[in-house]
């Protein structure tokens, strides 16, 4: 007899890597996916839903992750508890640098503040559409809209461009490029080397 | 160019994941907990239930017989405790209304054992039913409790979210036989428990299960139907009776109300039934068309104390009561195995702070007098206590964590303000270097290559095993007590974390004499496995970067002018193992360390290995978590 605990344990058996993956791609960070992953489990399957299959679960688990990073990021006692676990340092993530090398995509998002991190994820891994992005996290449509743009602004500053982002997001009409002012920029750049160059 | 897609599930296939595994045990465990939170009972208790028509039908366990009637007295009961509940709040999250419904609001597990309190938090609509649950109030040793289970529907549940108003007109409820439970001084002796509503096909579609005793109630609000149990007085261990003594009995019952019943077709009830039934009206369906149909599941529970007749014996479970027991048959819901066998309990070193002396501490030093912030003072703030946050008994208050949070204002769940009741405590100096001005651009700190130190010195005399270090401090800046930005200090050496350890006397590091400084190259540097008294912990930081904390949907500027300059600092007291056993993780068991001297000197010294307890088992853990803050006075910000 199958109940909610074999299929948890079929989608963790066959899907762990994945959900690992995906949640690793949202928060940056092993051990904080580990616990998204496992949070999302939780609430997954905490409340009934007939004939759940572990394929639907999938689903349910991923935009779970989600909700779990953004939640936990506004306000979870137990992650206030151990935030000192996965505070950006803790990585050894020299954010600055990440985002002048521009060498890999995990290391670009991994700037990004929770919310936006989120919505690109939601956007370009899970093929969300802007509204559902705004529903999955429970924000304005025009909110996750200005996020995306944010987030995919510094993305391709870090990255270059993308085939797949739309240009009337792109970086030079958004809030995130407008963040980058030459002068900031400038500032940027001379602060980088140095700092570069003492972490060793 | 790449599409972003593409990157991003590279990414996430290249995730540095090795060794990284999820803990379907622990995730099953807090499912079953949430599972059996989602419903409460009306608290009426020994009620007298009067006309039940027993029918005598022997449930596939033994131990339930179905009975059903009609019951004017306990309708009326019922009907009247409704009300009363409305007027005392029940329902909302009011501590007023949840002690009226606190003895119908504790779940069963039924774990052999294990203490069986477990208080939930009160459903945001009035009951939708009314256990009464009748018992002898003495029985005699070696037999079996006889007790009624009287079932009415006060009102019908809005399917699908039982947080909302409920429904209105008659719909179908699906029931099963109750699980019983006896309990001594809140454990678990001795448990029966039923079979749940439903099971899982081949392909997981969700079917009735074959084996409940399934009843369903067709009308309107006010049916009720009765159940029988027998419950067998014998210990759940090794089935030995009973001894004398005081015992409560618990019945908890798994109801599923449907959405689109009353559209169904209707179809007698089935005839053992039917033919002493006295509904109150509305067409039937059969138990699996209920059970199709997308609905709401909620549980029910109902107590009442009974004694066992003889000479009373002291700690009559002592015997089992010792060592983690195999599991039980669980509830409604099958639950996970109960503590597995483990190492003891982490026991600290002598002259560790210990949670105990902790709370102690922490008691002794609270003050509700406003902390002015000035330079060089300190607040402390107990952020998390295992003995209340994991305590079956302690009611979760998912906004405790308020009353002693400090930060950013969470989307105005906090005022931003330090909490009115903290602690000054004689534990842990916190000393720190800083410019005196830093220059902000776009959240970025420009102004040169500002570094900034921070010391910790254990000024109490007590060990503090575990410690977080100065890595973990956090910094604030706060403008008219209220804080409006965070910053971490970034680690200058990127090489997978260093701590330097400069001591004041022989021992820093768990029994290490620390003639020389030490490089700790550690899975988790962010952690000192032992920081005696007088000794102390430094680092230096760059100051990359400032956030503005999230108002709403934006972040806050950094704009220039004088802030207060404060760090927290968190100090974890006790086996510090309770998120680790939550999640179903075993925490690093040891670190590497080499001796090194920062200054290119000799460092051909070898270091004594670091003795690191093993993680305590399951359960077995008392923990308290301290948070300094310490005020560094102004900075400006140009």
């Amino acid at each position: 007899m199958t109940d909610w605990r074999d299929t948890m344990n079929e989608l963790v058996r066959n899907r762990e890597r994945a959900l690992l993956g995906y949640a690793y791609l949202v928060c940056g960070d092993p051990t904080q996916a580990q616990d998204l992953v496992q949070e999302a489990l939780v609430r997954t399957f905490s409340r009934p839903r007939p004939g759940l299959t572990a394929g639907k679960a999938e689903g349910y688990v991923r935009r779970a992750i989600t909700s779990v990073y953004i939640d936990g990021y506004r306000r979870s006692q137990r992650w206030q508890r151990v935030q000192y676990l996965f505070k950006p340092a803790a990585t050894m993530r020299d954010e600055f640098g990440a985002v002048e090398a521009g060498s890999d995509v995990a290391d670009a998002l991994a700037t990004l503040p929770p919310r936006v991190r989120a919505c690109v994820v939601l956007r370009y891994f899970d093929d969300l559409t802007v509204p559902a992005i705004a529903t999955t996290l429970g924000i304005a449509t025009g909110t996750a809209k200005r996020y995306l743009s944010d987030g995919l602004g510094q993305l391709e500053l870090a990255l270059g461009s993308f085939d797949d982002v739309a240009h009337g997001d792109s970086p030079a009409t958004t809030r995130g490029a407008q963040r980058r002012t030459p002068s900031a920029d400038a500032s940027a750049r001379e602060n980088s080397t140095p700092r570069t160059s003492e972490g060793k | 160019m790449v599409k972003l897609s593409d990157a991003l599930r590279g990414a996430a296939d290249r995730a540095p994941l090795d060794g990284v595994t999820i803990s379907t045990h622990a995730a099953a465990r807090r499912v079953s907990l949430h599972r059996g939170l989602r419903g409460t009972a009306t608290g009426i208790v020994g009620a007298t239930a009067i006309g039940v028509i027993a029918l005598g039908v022997i449930g596939p366990n033994g131990i339930s017989s179905k009975q059903q009637g009609v019951d004017d007295g306990s309708m009326t009961a019922a009907a009247e405790a409704a009300p009363s509940l409305q007027d005392s709040g029940a329902g909302l999250d009011s501590s007023a209304g949840s002690q009226n419904l606190a003895s119908g609001t504790r779940l069963a597990f039924g774990l052999c054992g294990q203490q069986l309190e477990t208080t939930i938090p009160a459903m945001a609509v009035d009951n939708p039913v009314s256990l009464e649950l009748e018992a002898p109030a003495q029985v005699d040793p070696g037999g079996s409790i006889p007790a009624t289970v009287n079932a009415t529907i006060l009102q019908h549940m809005r399917p699908g979210d039982e947080n909302v108003e409920p429904a209105v007109g008659p719909r179908q409820v699906v029931t099963t036989a109750p699980s019983a439970y006896v309990t001594w001084d809140g454990i678990t002796v001795a448990s029966v428990p039923a079979e749940s509503i439903y099971a899982y096909g081949p392909a997981d579609e969700q079917l009735p299960n074959p084996n409940a005793d399934l009843t369903v109630f067709a009308g309107a609000p006010g049916e009720s139907q009765s159940f029988a149990v027998d419950m067998p007085l014998n210990n759940c261990w090794d089935g030995a009776p009973l001894p004398a003594g005081k015992y409560e009995l618990f019945v908890t019952q798994g109801f599923y109300e449907s959405a689109d019943a009353s559209n169904a077709t209707p179809e007698p009830v089935p005839s053992e039934t039917s033919t002493a039934a006295t509904r109150s009206g509305g067409p039937t369906t059969s138990a699996d068309e209920i059970l199709a149909a997308d609905g709401t599941y909620y549980e029910v529970n109902a107590t009442t104390g009974f004694a066992i007749t003889g000479d009373q014996v002291d700690d009559p479970f002592a015997q089992y009561l010792g060592e983690p027991q195999p599991p039980v048959e669980p509830s409604t819901e099958p639950t996970v195995d109960p503590p597995t066998d483990g190492p003891p309990p982490v026991s600290l070193p002598d002259g560790s702070l210990t949670p105990g002396v902790a709370r102690q501490l922490y008691a002794a030093g609270l003050t509700n007098a406003p902390w002015d912030m000035a330079a060089g003072t300190q607040r402390w703030l107990l952020t998390n206590d295992s003995l209340v946050l994991y305590d079956d008994a302690v009611p979760y208050d998912e906004n405790a964590w308020a009353e002693s949070y400090f930060g950013c204002a969470m989307e105005g769940q906090t005022d931003g303000r330090f909490p009115s009741r903290s602690a000054q405590l004689d534990l842990l100096d916190v000393g720190g270097e800083f410019p005196t001005r830093i220059g902000v651009s776009y959240g970025w700190v420009v102004d040169g290559n500002p570094t900034f130190a921070l010391t910790a010195r254990n000024v109490s005399d007590y060990t503090l095993n575990n410690f977080a270090s100065p890595l973990n401090s956090q910094l604030y800046l706060l403008k008219d007590g209220v804080v409006v930005a965070e910053a971490y200090g970034v680690n200058p050496a990127q090489n997978g974390g260093a701590v330097m350890f400069s001591a004041t006397d022989n021992a820093v590091l768990g029994g290490i004499e620390s003639r020389n400084m030490y490089k700790i190259v550690s899975p988790d540097a962010y952690q000192v496995p032992a920081l005696v008294p007088g000794a102390s912990v430094d680092s230096t930081f760059l100051w990359r970067d400032i956030n503005g904390c999230w108002q709403g949907e934006r972040q806050a500027t950094i704009t220039p002018g004088v802030y207060t300059l404060v760090s927290s600092q968190y100090v974890p007291v006790g086996s510090s193992q309770v998120y680790y056993e939550e999640q179903g993780i075993q925490p690093q068991s040891g670190i590497n360390e080499e001796l090194v001297d920062p200054f290119g000197g000799d460092s051909s010294a070898v270091a004594p290995n670091i003795a690191v307890d093993p993680a305590p088992a399951p359960g077995q853990f008392d923990s308290v978590d301290l948070q300094v803050w310490t005020s560094f006075g102004s900075i400006t910000v140009s």
